[in-house]
């Protein structure tokens, strides 16, 4: 079966302006901050830098995409996304 | 906001009687879409597992579900494989990447996945899991709030159904907590209940429309 009658478009030329990350956000609470970097610490990456280049493991579903946004606004750069396929012919 | 022929659509995949495998390529082939709202170069790894082996990463919807898939090692084998390389295409165009970002909540499935992978002495990333074991009425708020739009594409969970596609979190939002209530269904569809498809984020430089 195709999807191709499913019409993704992108909005029009209002594209949208650069809104700010504000460092204000609920989504700041230092907490699972912390508990985040304990975790990482014991599967032994040791200290974390403050700020890296991030690939992105992409589903295009809401938890990949909010967790990129966590990367962001902790100072982090998205350079790269990446994405596990189907084998192609199953299931299309 | 969301055309009657996109519902119509996606509620004819559902009757059509497609199993969790077609769901997921509904939202693969937009994964594409999203990488491209977001301006940001996307790399892909066709799998090499079988469709069983696809089908495990869903997993049961009942509560629990996800340790009972930690012990299916030889299913993971062919997946974690499968990272490792896409991860080192993407090491090979981009050296300097030092952390992989993964949106993992409760799947110790998938963490424990990726962080097998991120520590092999080829990828050497730190992986950032921040949404980890985070209470999922909170995550969802904290979602909605951001500026996170996401819509619901397949519904597979108690009391959820063909007339809940297309729908947004926000408005989904009670409906969710209900749920919990009723039958312990996980807020942020954890258990499979549903799958959705970011529309637009604070990352996105364009809106995708339907």
């Amino acid at each position: 079966m195709k999807l191709s009658f499913i019409i993704f478009r992108f909005e029009d030329e209002e594209v949208k302006s650069q809104r700010g990350l504000g460092r204000e956000s609920s989504l700041h609470s230092p907490s699972w901050i912390v508990g985040s970097l304990e975790r990482l610490a014991i599967v032994g990456h040791g200290q974390p830098k403050d700020i890296m280049k991030v690939v992105g493991l992409l589903s295009g579903g809401k938890d990949s995409c909010f967790n990129l946004l966590h990367c962001v606004k902790n100072g982090h750069e998205i350079v790269a996304l990446a994405t596990l396929a189907p084998p192609e012919g199953i299931g299309v | 906001m969301l055309s009657d022929s996109f519902v119509n659509n996606i509620c004819r995949l559902l009757s059509d009687e497609i199993d969790s495998y077609m769901y997921q390529t509904v939202g693969h082939d937009a994964v594409h879409l999203v990488a491209e709202a977001m301006g940001i170069p996307l790399y892909r790894h066709v799998i090499t597992g079988t469709a069983v082996n696809q089908a495990s990463e869903y997993g049961s919807r009942l509560p629990g579900a996800s340790q009972a898939q930690d012990k299916g090692k030889s299913k993971a084998k062919d997946e974690t494989e499968d990272l490792y390389e896409l991860l080192l295409q993407v090491k090979k165009h981009h050296p300097d990447v030092e952390a992989v970002s993964v949106g993992a909540i409760l799947s110790n499935y998938q963490r424990v996945r990726v962080e097998h992978v991120a520590l092999l002495p080829d990828i050497n990333m730190v992986p950032l899991a921040f949404l980890w074991q985070r209470s999922q009425r909170e995550l969802m708020d904290e979602m909605i709030e951001s500026g996170l739009e996401a819509i619901i594409i397949k519904t597979a969970g108690a009391g959820l159904g063909e007339r809940d596609l297309g729908k947004t979190l926000a408005q989904m939002r009670n409906k969710f907590h209900l749920l919990h209530e009723k039958y312990e269904s996980h807020i942020c569809g954890e258990g499979g209940e549903y799958e959705t498809l970011t529309l637009d984020s604070p990352l996105f430089k364009r809106r995708i429309k339907l």
